[in-house]
């Protein structure tokens, strides 16, 4: 069954339908606020407010795009507007960023070595320090859920202009590991 | 380390940053938000109801304290004061005996009542309820005398003024 013929169903009066929706679609929607906003469990809370209100908004979807383009479109806006919230600028200032790096090193297989270890937390850190701009367009293209067409198209903004902010991401990211390779 | 290294540790990198997976109970929270979609919608409504009516009742009051009720202040000087009919008849009452006024506040000039929210309302005491102040009895004041001594006036000695006795020539027709 499509997406279109699954918000047919929600739209007809079943309600289960769109938890079929929400359980294809709820990765992109969940990576896509944590590319914003950098932290898992506000990451979550914004996916699912982004899914309740794609509910009650389903009779606005025209069909122009596809329902996870909507999708990640509504989750954009949502935690583009948390990320712009003084009290959550504030917490995050507070809060140390070692609740992904305890992650990612526990990831680390045993054939990693240690200087390319210490690398990869290098551009790891170096992705936080960019503009808020560069850095999500960058990380919402390494999530690979969307084409960077879908995604311009989700921001609302030219493709070519989603283009250039990789681009220009990678630029500043290789400028800065010039001295550490 | 060239491009392509360079390339792959940033693509690495951003991809330990991003792969992350919701976890298992978002679908099943979002089900059930979906089922009760207006739930946390009440509250909000009452609350903001309850503040609002708050507001309103506050505003209310205030009004109407600063309206200075002069039907409430009139009725009560009246219930004090059954008999008196008169607004200048309760502000000046008489009090039989001494002659002196217990106490009685002076009417509000006709100035001040053209602004009745900012002037100072006067307070009227009931004049049917004894007084509590003894009426005072004066003493007559005693002025002593005061002894003076009279005042000496000498008189001014002025000496005589020899002058020459003045002589009117006449005048000339010439005036040579």
């Amino acid at each position: 069954m499509t997406d279109g013929e699954l918000v047919e169903q929600v739209r007809a009066g079943d309600p289960a339908a769109f938890g079929e929706l929400v359980e294809r679609h709820q990765t992109a929607v969940y990576r896509a606020a944590l590319a914003v906003l950098g932290n898992a469990a506000d990451a979550e809370d914004v996916a699912q407010e982004a899914f309740v209100l794609a509910y009650r908004r389903l009779d606005q979807f025209r069909g122009d795009a596809s329902v996870k383009t909507w999708m990640i479109s509504i989750v954009w806006r949502l935690a583009l507007s948390r990320r712009r919230r003084v009290v959550w600028r504030l917490r995050r200032m507070m809060s140390s960023d070692a609740e992904l790096d305890s992650v990612h090193a526990a990831t680390l297989t045993p054939e990693d070595n240690l200087r390319t270890a210490q690398l990869v937390a290098a551009v790891r850190q170096h992705i936080r320090q960019l503009p808020p701009k560069l850095r999500d367009a960058l990380l919402l293209t390494a999530a690979g859920d969307l084409t960077q067409e879908e995604l311009a198209a989700a921001m609302n903004i030219p493709a070519a202009t989603f283009r250039g902010r990789v681009r220009d991401a990678r630029l500043r990211l290789k400028e800065k590991l010039k001295h550490l390779a | 380390m060239n491009e392509t290294d360079l390339d792959r540790l940033i693509d690495r990198a951003a991809a330990e940053l991003i792969e992350w997976q919701p976890s298992r109970a978002l679908r099943h929270v979002v089900s059930a938000r979906i089922r009760e979609p207006r739930r946390q919608a009440r509250p909000r409504l009452l609350w903001g109801s309850a503040a609002m009516a708050a507001i309103l009742c506050a505003t209310l009051a205030i009004a109407l304290m600063n309206r200075a009720p002069k039907s409430s202040v009139a009725g009560r000087d009246a219930r004090l004061t059954p008999n008196v009919t008169s607004p200048s008849a309760m502000v000046e009452p008489s009090v039989p005996g001494d002659g002196q006024v217990a106490s009685a506040v002076e009417p509000a000039p006709p100035v001040a009542r053209a602004t009745p929210r900012r002037a100072p309302r006067p307070t009227v005491v009931p004049t049917d309820l004894p007084s509590s102040i003894e009426s005072l009895t004066p003493e007559p004041l005693v002025m002593p005398s005061i002894d003076l001594p009279p005042l000496e006036s000498q008189a001014a000695s002025v000496e005589r003024i020899e002058m020459e006795e003045l002589t009117i020539e006449p005048l000339t027709a010439s005036n040579d």
